[in-house]
């Protein structure tokens, strides 16, 4: 989960800044659990995104990025968001390791590339998020190890 | 004591506590699993990751 605040980007969610995991079950589909989830705990979010996706603890990940309106979460705990090289490896194959910071940069570049692809994310972003966004290389959906 | 009323903790990877007799960790980490992380927990699931409090 994403927040804007004075002093910049944060990653924060009802756990804090720690991913949050959630199960997706065979009847469900990923975005209405994300998106129900997060809005039980703290409202409807401005955006929900699928940005990657993973292989691991037995089972496919996949990442998303959720980010909350400017008055929404501001009493959880979060951590300024940095920047980070990609993973990365061959055309065809996933890179080896990847750290919690690169599958956060990743989204941010997704989001940079909605933005400036995608008229309604661009409309639901408030001028600070398109101002941080600007400085981030455009990237899509994207397979991380 | 009856063994229904030893006092357990269950902790969530989330970090999430939940202490209580049998029923009462099983009642909050359902709920935690619920409402947190999407989860189906049975009370054997549960359980098992119970341990003394």
């Amino acid at each position: 989960m994403l927040r804007m605040t004075e002093h910049g980007p944060e990653l924060t969610g009802p756990d804090g800044p720690i991913a949050w995991y959630l199960e997706v079950n065979e009847d469900e589909d990923p975005m209405e659990v994300v998106n129900r989830i997060a809005s039980l705990q703290l409202g409807p979010p401005l955006l929900v995104h699928s940005t990657s996706w993973r292989r691991a603890r037995h089972a496919v990940i996949l990442s998303f990025v959720v980010v909350l309106a400017d008055d929404q979460g501001r009493d959880l705990g979060g951590v300024p968001i940095g920047r980070a090289e990609l993973a990365r490896n061959s055309a065809t194959a996933a890179a080896a390791a990847i750290a919690s910071s690169q599958v956060v940069e990743h989204g941010l570049r997704h989001l940079a590339w909605l933005a400036k692809e995608d008229e309604v994310v661009r409309g639901v972003l408030s001028p600070a998020w398109r101002e941080l966004l600007a400085e981030y290389v455009p990237e899509p959906f994207r397979h991380l190890p | 004591m009856k063994e229904t009323e030893r006092r357990l903790v269950v902790r969530c990877e989330c970090g999430y506590e939940a202490k209580g007799d049998e029923d009462e960790v099983v009642a909050l980490i359902s709920k935690h699993a619920t409402e947190m992380h999407n989860m189906r927990a049975t009370r054997e699931q549960v359980l098992s990751r119970a341990e003394p409090a």
